[in-house]
This record gives structure tokens, sequence and C-alpha cells, in this order.
């Protein structure tokens, strides 16, 4: 009889071990996907012991608005607080500790030396420019409705609203007197600068699925206006660097597609895939002429549930912040061929934006979390 | 139980307990081996339908039944040890359970505390570095016990990703497949890898087909109209661009 009682004591010994486990597995994994903790280089969701590799390691605590990583490694950025600050190697500097009330868009300059802000009333934001290196604030113009850096130098094209228009003003920031001067006028509202090569910036209505969009290039040595993509609704654009090819996400009634095309608005390539084009990111090889092809490469975020995407309204919804997506990370070629999966959505969810390719890694904000994660290409 | 059953206990432990260093000491050893394409869809994760998930499924099964083998082991002989009443022979019995149990809990932990130092991820039993090999101790290739349905390394996907699932993706050009670690889009690629010759209508226009060069020449801004397809870059004149 003890034998069966001793029998079944280890059996129940052995069956709580197995329960326990069973429990703390599942309680380990239960984590919130895209959780990290304040470790500030925390590995994004990976298992412990597991190196960063496959997995997006957070680079710096605080929601990130924007960033720019400079030559030397270190990282300049401005959070959703308006806080700017600098960062390499762990060690932190507080550029500006001036909170932004309802900060609305940011650009940094080509060189990352100077930061535009656009600011507080949504109906007349302010636009100002941060000077990194002397920490210093430049108010420019209240009534400021989008901005963009010259790719070459440190001129600032923006918008201002007018009764009969946008003006488009350029403000050149090398000069000891900065002067905005009037380029041209623009019959239409609601529309955004890419500064996308030396003389020639991209005007584009804003993206929405409700109406068809298009985009415009403007000459800034010739002042000749010519159209760059038409008609297309849900349009949103990615510029390589040269500024040469863009990628453009479409959503129409024909349904969602994703296309390179080049400066004549001819299509090169229709990806097979489909993601918005804000979820990509070119290669830094593209912005050598001399490069090959084979080089070359896309990365793109792909909404692992597409069908997601063709029930809501794109890109408006995604944009208002009504869904966020799970995404997967792929390096694709030119052609569309997905040739490396870079990261797997499998276990861990996050929402990638603000994209960027630096020495071969990926730099990204996590919609979900707002943090700044990099991961290796 | 008597002497004879607690034998073949312990030699039963440790005979598992050989069995898994074993496994595992040609499983490091297999690092050496040519490394073998099996053609399984790879992912981040053990995927527990392919054969690398059952593998180190029963692999890590093997290991924890140990464990528990030998912590009963440990749990009976205190037990023994505890109701013995004072009596030497069972005291000494219910010793011998616990010390045979901790020198297999001991072999064990010293095979896995050595394999762990050779390589981290030996009782993870991961894909390779690629994705998509698997190092097996002992069995050169598994295609030797795998069905094949692929014919060499021509259908294999990247990593995550599976033949169904790139042809989904790939929905805007008709769908997609894999081959040889790329997801390949219908559009652009025949279903034998190769690529379309015309998919930018070069032949169309009477020019050698000639993807690369259009691409090449469109992102240094130099491609427009009619030169598109010869294979030369020609400077890109805005002006171009109305007639295009």
């Amino acid at each position: 009889m003890k034998k069966y009682i001793i029998i079944l004591i280890i059996g129940v010994v052995i069956l709580g071990f197995i329960i326990g486990g069973y429990i703390l597995r599942n309680k380990n994994n239960d984590e919130i996907p895209g959780g990290v903790n304040n470790n500030s280089t925390s590995t994004l969701g990976s298992p412990s012991g597991v190196s960063g590799k496959d997995f997006p390691i957070k680079v710096m605590d605080g929601a990130v608005f924007r960033y720019f990583i400079e030559n030397d490694g270190a990282l300049i950025a401005i959070l959703t607080d308006g806080k700017i600050i600098r960062s390499k190697n762990n060690q932190k500097e507080e550029l500006s500790a001036s909170p932004i009330d309802r900060l609305i868009n940011t650009h940094f300059s080509f060189d990352g030396k100077k930061l535009a802000t656009l600011s507080g009333n949504k109906n007349s934001p302010q636009l100002s420019i941060f000077d990194i290196e002397s920490k210093t604030w430049l108010p420019i113009e209240e009534g400021a409705e989008s901005a963009s850096w010259s790719p070459t130098d440190l001129k600032l094209a923006y918008l201002t609203r007018k009764s009969a228009g946008l003006s488009l003003k350029i403000i050149d920031l090398n000069s000891k007197k900065p002067t905005p001067k009037e380029t041209f006028l623009i019959p239409a509202y609601d529309l955004h600068l890419n500064w996308t090569q030396q003389s020639r910036i991209v005007i584009g209505e804003r993206p929405t699925r409700l109406i068809p969009t298009s985009a415009w290039f403007f000459d800034t040595k010739t002042g000749l206006l010519s159209p760059a993509i038409r008609d297309e609704f849900g349009l949103e654009i990615l510029w390589s660097q040269t500024g040469y090819l863009g990628l453009a996400s479409v959503s129409g009634e024909g349904g969602n597609k994703l296309k390179i095309f080049d400066l004549s608005g001819k299509t090169i390539n229709n990806l097979g895939f489909f993601t918005f084009a804000d979820k990509c990111a070119f290669s830094s090889a593209l912005a050598s002429a001399t490069s090959s092809v084979k080089n070359d490469f896309i990365i793109c975020a792909v909404p692992e549930n597409i069908n997601y995407l063709t029930t809501n309204l794109v890109p408006d919804d995604y944009e208002k912040g009504a869904f966020f997506t799970k995404d997967n990370i792929y390096k694709v070629a030119l052609d569309g061929t997905i040739v490396k999966t870079i990261f797997s959505a499998d276990k861990v969810k996050i929402d990638v934006s603000n994209l960027r390719v630096v020495d071969n890694k990926l730099f990204f904000v996590n919609r979900l979390d707002q943090q700044l994660y990099s991961i290796s290409l | 139980m008597g002497t004879r059953a607690r034998k073949i206990f312990f030699w039963g432990a440790i005979l598992l307990g050989l069995v898994l260093l074993l496994g595992g000491i040609g499983k490091v050893g297999a690092a050496t081996f040519a490394p073998i394409n099996t053609g399984i869809p790879p992912s981040t994760g053990t995927n527990e339908a392919d054969p690398a998930g059952i593998i180190a499924n029963i692999y890590q099964f093997a290991l924890m039944i140990s464990g528990l083998l030998a912590l009963g082991a440990i749990v009976y002989g205190a037990i023994l040890y505890t109701i013995s009443a004072g009596n030497s022979s069972r005291q000494s019995d219910a010793k011998q359970w616990i010390y045979q149990a901790l020198i297999g809990l001991g072999l064990l932990a010293a095979g896995a505390l050595i394999l762990a130092t050779i390589n981290p991820k030996v009782f993870t039993l991961s894909p390779g570095e690629n994705g998509s090999v698997l190092k097996v101790p002992g069995i050169n290739t598994l295609q030797q016990v795998l069905p094949s349905t692929t014919s060499g390394t021509s259908n294999t996907c990247p990593s995550g990703m599976t033949q169904e699932s790139c042809n989904q993706l790939m929905i805007n050009s008709g769908g997609g497949f894999c081959h040889e670690g790329a997801c390949l889009n219908n559009n652009n690629y025949n279903p034998d890898g190769t690529a379309k010759g015309d998919r930018y209508g070069c032949i169309e226009q009477g020019g050698a087909p000639n993807g690369g060069d259009l691409l090449r020449c469109s992102q240094v801004g130099s491609t427009a109209c009619d030169d598109r397809c010869t294979g030369v870059c020609h400077p890109l004149d805005l002006s171009e661009m109305a007639q295009c």
C-alpha cells in the first residue's frame, strides 16, 4: 500500500512541475508584444539570451517623433514632447529641454545640423528652426503649412496660407540674415513639400482614398511646374536619396498597388505586394550613381494581414491612427522580388514607421510605443 | 522497489542521458558537415509541424523527462528515508536512490553545460543562420528521410515564409512563388525562376530586354522615352518629359 502512496505522491509532484512549467511558459509568452523594458539597449520581445540580430533593439528611451543619425553614429532625436536629445554610446545630452506644445511636424536638414519644426495651432502652425550646434531656436513664420529642406544645402522651402492659395517660400539659412523669398503662389490648399533634388521640389496633395491626388515637380531654377504622377487614389510617394526614383503606393478601385516609377512618371515596376510607401526605405546604395543594380534594394514593412488594408479606408484611417498593423520586414529587390526576411511578425507586433537605412542597419519608430529601434539587415 | 528495479531505473536514466549526450555531441560534430538544404520552409521560431520542429520537440521532451525522472528518484528516496522508521537497510536503500539520482542529474547537467558552452543553440536545434539549413548529427542529408518535394534548392523561400504565404503576398501580380530563397512575383518571373524578357515592354519597343540597365539609368536620372531599352543611359532633359 505504501508503495502506491509513494508512487502517487511522486506522480503528483511531477504533474505539479509540468503544470507549473506550462503556466510559467504561457505567462512569458503573454508578455505584451512590442513591450520593452527600461534598459536602453533592450531587445524588442526577444527571448532571453537571444541577441538583437533578428530582433529589433531599442536604441534609446523616449517617444521619438523624428530622428537623425550622424556620420559618427550619434543619434539626434526630437521627442513627441518637443525635447531634443543627442545620444552617443549611451551618453545622452539634452540639446533643448523646452517642451513644444502640439508638435505637428519636424524635418532635419540634410546634414542634421538644423531642425525645422511646425507646432502649435493646426490652423496656423508656427515654423521654427533649431540649430543643433548653437542650441538656439529661430522663429521663422506663423501660418506655415509644410516645410522641406534642400538635400544639398541649408535652404528651407515652406508653404504659407494666403487667401488665394499657398505661397511657396524659400529661406537660405546659410546667409547671415536669412530672409524668406516668395517663389510663387499655388492656387490650392492642403499640399505638402518634398525637396528631392538640388533644384527640384515635389509638391504633392495630401494622400486620401476619397479623391484622386497628384504630385508635381517644381524646378527652382526655371520656375517650371511639371507633373510627377497624376490622379491616383491614396497616393503616397517615397523618393530615393538621389531623387530619381519614386516608390508610390496607391489605393484605388483597382486595388492597392505599390510601384516604382521614374522622373518621367512612367512605371518601371509594379511590385507584387502592397504596403504604404511610407513604410519603406530605399537602401543608401541608391544614392550612388555608380552602384550596381544588384546591390540596390528597398526595405519594406508589410502588414501581415493584407486583407485588413482592403477593409479599411486607407491610407486615411491608418494616418489618423484608427488602426495599427502587424508588420513583417522584407528586403526587396527593385523588381519586387523579396530576397530576405529581415523580421517576421510571428511573435512580436510592430507597426513600422519613419524608416532609415544606415550602415547595414534599419532604424525605425514603432508606432505602437513610439520608441526608436534598429535591426541588422 | 527492489534492488533490481532500482538498477533498471538507474541504468535507464543513465542510458537516456547518454543518448541525449551523444545526440548533442553528434550535433556539435555536425557543424563540420556540409550544410544540407532541406527545402523546409524555415521560420524564426521552431515550427512544430516541420521535421526540425519535431526533432527539437523530441529532444527537449526527452531532456525534460530525464530531469523529471531524476527528480522523481530523489523525491522517492527522500520519502523512503522518511518512512524508513530507523530501518538501516531501508535508509541505505533510500540513500542509494538519492545518490544515484544525483549522479544521473549531475551527468546530465555536466553534459548540458559542456554542450551549451560549445554551442549555446544546442538545445534549441534552431535552423541554420541562413534560415533554411538544418544540421543533423549522423544524417548527412535530411532528404534521405524526407519525401523529396523539391528539386535541389530551387523552391526554397525566404525565412519565415512559405510557398503559400509568398503566393498570397504577391496578390497584386497574380500570385508568386519561392525560388532559391526568394519570393518572386508572377508578373516578372517565369515558373522556372527566369526573368520574363519583356517585363518592361522593351521587346515591343524594339530594344533589347535590359531591365537592369533601365533601373540603373532611372536611378541616376538618365533615362527617358525610347532609350530605356537600349541599355545606354542618356541625360534626362526635363523638357522631354512632356513628350514622354
